[in-house]
């Protein structure tokens, strides 16, 4: 699993032709949890660049009163993360607790008033099977579907074959 | 660098400055061990009634039942009407700076107000308390308790004052039925809801000043009981 080091802009998914001739950046999807929609397996899409690290454990401190798409909080390298549950941000229905599951550190940056740019990270549950992808990808965009009722945290989605594959905007989340 | 105090409820780990503790007393024989956590429970201490916060029964998902055996109340200091209950209590630490961190910005309202920083322990993280902000909350769970049992007799007085012009009835407080005096008077004075209000609070210092009467004597008769035997 590649380690990505500081970098100043995350790879944006409207400039993902533009750039992947280039640089060929690469992205990684992971299962959602959840049991996908009329038989088409729902995936997140992020870039190699966010995914950080993938964690073995990591134990989680619930928070009251939090909001019900964080699970609460972790220790990662000496800071405190969330523990975010996209498919509580997207309103999807999580699936049981049976299907393998990978705990992700995920990197988001945004540019401030000041043209100063500020990195945040967080840590996100989805499921174990990741697969490793070269742009540009063979998907087309699609309206947003029905069965995602929150909205607000989405970048896009995309369709690639049978998989649907879902863009979230983290720093969104975090900064809600 | 500050001295704090970390106890565990719900297998989640709080901290506490030391300065904030008055005493840690164990938990009275009137707190009863039930299956399902209460946020709110009433004990008495000095012959007072004493309001008990169990933060973990604030989660929404499931906690593990409390268990009495080391179970302890910490009395907060300046709020003598307010203890934080504890499954158990790890004793003091001296915290440095470092350890101390910002909750992320994600969680806001009630969690920051409550939990502003998270202690880095060994081998997990404590989200540090502010005493300040649970006192409120204890205050608005009261009062919330006030709002909705005020909410309630204004259903009742709705509903019998339709139910009395059904019947044909245009005296209200008449056409009611099954309600004693009491009930009677604050449902006639719901029309000035700060009134109803007032008078729901006095009620209520009333009968816990009762309860915690009562709770003592209980416990002295049973001493007493002891000793002659």
């Amino acid at each position: 699993m590649e380690t990505t080091f500081i970098h100043k802009r995350s790879v944006q998914v409207g400039n993902i032709e533009k750039n992947s001739r280039k640089t060929g950046a690469q992205v990684f999807i992971f299962p959602a949890r959840t049991s996908g929609f009329d038989g088409n397996p729902v995936y997140y899409l992020f870039s190699v660049r966010q995914v950080v690290e993938v964690l073995r454990h990591v134990d989680v401190q619930a928070v009251p009163f939090g909001p019900k798409y964080a699970e609460g909080v972790a220790e990662w390298r000496g800071h405190v993360l969330p523990i975010l549950s996209l498919e509580k941000c997207l309103g999807l229905q999580e699936s049981n607790e049976q299907m393998p599951r990978r705990t992700i550190v995920v990197r988001s940056v945004a540019e401030n008033s000041n043209g100063n740019f500020h990195e945040s990270y967080a840590i996100v549950k989805v499921g174990a099977a990741v697969h490793q992808l070269a742009l540009p990808l063979a998907c087309e965009p699609v309206d947003v579907p029905h069965w995602v009722t929150e909205t607000a945290c989405l970048s896009g989605v995309y369709q690639m074959q049978e998989r649907f594959l879902l863009v979230v905007n983290v720093e969104k989340i975090l900064n809600a | 660098m500050s001295e704090m105090v970390v106890f565990e409820t719900g297998n989640i780990q709080f901290a506490l400055d030391r300065k904030c503790i008055a005493h840690i007393e164990p938990t009275a024989a009137g707190l009863k061990a039930k299956k399902n956590r209460n946020p709110l429970k009433i004990m008495t201490y000095k012959g007072n009634p004493l309001s008990v916060i169990d933060i973990a029964a604030y989660l929404d998902k499931g906690i593990d039942a409390p268990h009495l055996s080391d179970a302890k109340v910490v009395i907060i200091k300046g709020a003598s009407d307010m203890g934080l209950w504890a499954d158990s209590v790890k004793g003091p630490l001296v915290a440095k700076k470092e350890q101390m961190a910002e909750l992320p910005p994600v969680f806001t309202g009630t969690a920051r107000a409550c939990f502003p920083n998270v202690l880095h322990l060994k081998d997990r993280l404590a989200l540090v308390v502010d005493v300040g902000a649970l006192a409120s909350l204890n205050q608005c769970s009261h009062e919330s308790v006030l709002t909705d049992e005020t909410r309630q007799m204004q259903d009742t007085d709705k509903q019998s004052a339709a139910f009395a012009a059904k019947k044909g009835n245009s005296n209200p407080i008449a056409g009611r039925s099954g309600l004693n005096p009491l009930e009677k008077v604050v449902a006639h004075k719901l029309k000035e809801p700060a009134v109803a209000r007032k008078l729901q609070q006095i009620i209520e210092r009333h009968v816990k000043r009762v309860v915690a009467r009562t709770i003592a004597e209980t416990l002295k008769q049973q001493s007493i009981k002891l000793n002659f035997n």
